[in-house]
């Protein structure tokens, strides 16, 4: 398949960076939730699951 | 008979293919190793200073938050005031990247290739400033929450509802970037602005104010303190911009009307004006006080007119013409006189103002700045158009600011009429794209003073439509001229009987495309003058000939050439449905930040 002839190239090293971003921050919050189950405090419990919403 | 000038042959098509893979060797492959290293570098750069905060070893953020606590960002916490300044900085990068852009496409065409356009690097890192202001918000806050609409990460870790929605638009709005690779490669290398991806750039860059405003809400009511005098200048300067920045990126999606090529109806114009000034400025009046509507159009006016300054003045592009917003910001502010503690009525008396009353305004500066100066065409359905815009945009705007003061209305009022005011602009929009083709239309152009050599041919023309009665008072008939190296955009002269004449010299050579474009209600239609030879979508060249007569047909076909034929149906309903869907998850999470903080952070009658 032909490599990128319009814009993808251009925005790979700013989209790139924010996938990894999210990802981590999806990790962290992931464990947090392993490590701490029974913590129940008054945020939404299945909206504070949720990295940045896009 | 059009589709013979555009038939792409089996061979063309093959040679079309062949000379798609010869980039695919070296030249690509190396670009794709410099994306990906600066790529790693950016990451670095984020996930070090962001890990090197939360674990104290890094202090530069924290030195960053703490000096932007003063001067503008004065009353905010760190947390809120550096992103807030990093996102504004950013927005007008971006800003000036896309009117840049806009401009370069409508002078030179689609790209040459993957790095020859220049205005992508400041989209992209406005875009991208977006995406680390959110981030910034989110790492930040240390020792302390930020407020009890603040999200969870962890035990020891929240971050402001604001700060996500802010990285979450930066997000969406990267997104676009290879979703606009893909469509481009499905659909064809089209220039147009309201390709669906090119709206999530746009989109996702203007709705981040929403998350901006949510953020600096979150920022005051943990200030606690209530603004002292000295301070309340600061505050609604700050708010201004915030409100004045939404008005810009509402205004944003008109672009193609402010250069003088909008492949869409004129009605769509005034709709569009009047919805950004009811969303933007009924918010500001609310949220900022008295004068607040009138504090965002300066910003508004300065930013705006810099950008186009700049691109047409510094850059050497093309000049982007600017609606006033001025006459809409004082219906705004007369409105408030004796509506400001109804915001509902509020935003709906000021949405008929800005319809009728601004309506007038804008049509009559149209006459002195837009390329296409508003015609009696487009009444009264630009009116109705500009009131439904107004009043749905106003309501918008009376929820968004009551949500950020903390006083919202209960969700059985607030929901439907959320829900009523976008059904109400998606109901406008489809009217202004119901569009028709005249059928049995004939169009005779005549050049005369056919001038210039072959690589710099101008001529005159006389155009004459047939039968006469076809275009009656339209909205516009011109003869336009782009991609060639600039624009040319004439209004014809009518001379009566269906014969017009041009005003100036229409060029015909090079890599111009020359058409004479006919608007009147709801008929759009065009015929191409002349066009050249474009070997990679297999066009063939249409020499302007000193006399031809035409059959009016659909301009789209011809001002975006590179669209590829054949493309079934339902594909370009799949692609449409996942930019949508997409979409529709921005919009309803801004929508669940402004109620997550009305309800976690209750307000004051004025804060």
């Amino acid at each position: 398949m032909p490599l990128a002839s319009h814009s993808a190239v251009t925005a790979i090293p700013f989209f790139v960076p924010t996938i990894i971003v999210v990802a981590v921050i999806v990790v962290v919050v992931w464990r947090d939730r392993r490590r701490h189950p029974a913590d129940e405090d008054e945020t939404m419990g299945a909206d504070s699951e949720r990295g940045p919403a896009d | 008979m059009w589709q013979q000038l555009i038939r792409p042959s089996t061979e063309t098509a093959m040679r079309l293919v062949a000379e798609q893979q010869k980039p695919a060797g070296g030249a690509a492959f190396g670009q794709v190793l410099i994306a990906s290293g600066a790529a790693a570098v950016l990451t670095a750069g984020l996930l070090v200073l962001g890990i090197g905060h939360r674990t104290g070893r890094i202090a530069v953020l924290a030195r960053l938050a703490a000096w932007s606590e003063r001067g503008l960002g004065r009353g905010l916490p760190g947390w809120a005031a550096l992103p807030s300044l990093v996102s504004l900085v950013s927005l007008v990068t971006a800003l000036l990247g896309m009117y840049w852009d806009i401009s370069l496409h409508i002078s030179r065409g689609r790209d040459a290739g993957p790095l020859a356009n220049i205005a992508h690097y400041p989209i992209l890192i406005g875009l991208f400033g977006i995406f680390t202001a959110g981030v910034l918000a989110v790492v930040l806050p240390k020792g302390e929450r930020p407020g009890a609409a603040a999200v969870r990460i962890t035990r020891d870790w929240y971050a402001p509802a604001g700060g996500v929605l802010l990285a979450g638009a930066g997000f969406y709005a990267l997104l676009g970037f290879p979703l606009d690779d893909v469509w481009h490669r499905v659909f064809g290398q089209d220039v147009t602005l309201w390709g669906p991806t090119h709206l999530m750039l746009i989109g996702g860059a203007g709705l981040s104010l929403v998350a901006l405003m949510i953020l600096e809400r979150e920022g005051r009511v943990v200030r606690g303190d209530a603004p002292g005098t000295a301070a309340l200048p600061r505050l609604r300067a700050r708010r201004a911009a915030i409100t004045g920045g939404l008005l810009i990126g509402l205004s944003v999606f008109q672009a193609e009307y402010d250069f003088g090529v909008p492949q869409f109806r004129m009605v769509h114009q005034p709709f569009m004006i009047a919805l950004a000034a009811g969303c933007a400025l009924v918010a500001a009046r609310l949220w900022i006080g008295r004068g607040g509507a009138l504090l965002s159009v300066v910003f508004y006016m300065l930013v705006r007119g810099g950008v186009s300054l700049v691109v047409a003045g510094i850059i050497g592009q093309l000049w982007a013409a600017v609606p006033l917003y001025l006459a809409e910001a004082l219906c705004v502010e007369l409105v408030a006189l004796a509506l400001a503690r109804r915001p509902l009525a509020f935003g709906v008396v000021s949405g008929v103002l800005i319809g009728t009353a601004g309506f007038g305004a804008e049509y009559a500066w149209s006459h002195l700045v837009m390329r296409l100066p508003w015609t009696p065409d487009i009444l009264p359905e630009g009116m109705i158009m500009a009131v439904v815009g107004g009043v749905s945009g106003g309501l918008l705007g009376a929820l968004l600011a009551l949500g950020v003061q903390g006083r919202p209305l209960r969700p059985s009022v607030a929901r439907p009429v959320f829900a009523a005011s976008l059904v109400a602009i998606a109901a406008a929009v489809t009217n202004g794209l119901l569009v028709t083709v005249p059928r049995d239309v004939r169009v005779t152009v005549a050049l005369t003073d056919i001038g210039g050599d072959a690589a710099h041919r101008s001529a005159g023309a006389r155009v004459t439509i047939s039968p006469p009665g076809a275009v009656r008072d339209p909205a516009w008939v011109t003869v336009t001229a782009w991609q060639g190296g600039g624009l040319y955009v004439d209004r014809l002269t009518a001379l009566g009987g269906g014969v017009y004449r041009t005003t100036g010299r229409v060029p015909l050579s090079g890599q111009w495309k020359t058409l004479v474009r006919m608007q009147d209600g709801r008929s759009v239609s065009a015929v191409p003058v002349y066009l050249p030879e474009d070997p990679a979508i297999g066009a063939e060249r249409l020499p302007a000939s000193p006399r031809s007569t035409r059959p009016a047909q659909t301009e789209r076909r011809i001002l975006q050439r590179e669209l590829k034929s054949g493309v079934p149906g339902w594909l370009w309903t799949a692609a449409s449905a996942v930019v949508l869907c997409c979409t529709l998850i921005l919009v309803i999470a801004l929508g669940w930040g402004v109620a997550r903080v009305s309800r976690r952070l209750p307000g004051k009658a004025r804060s």
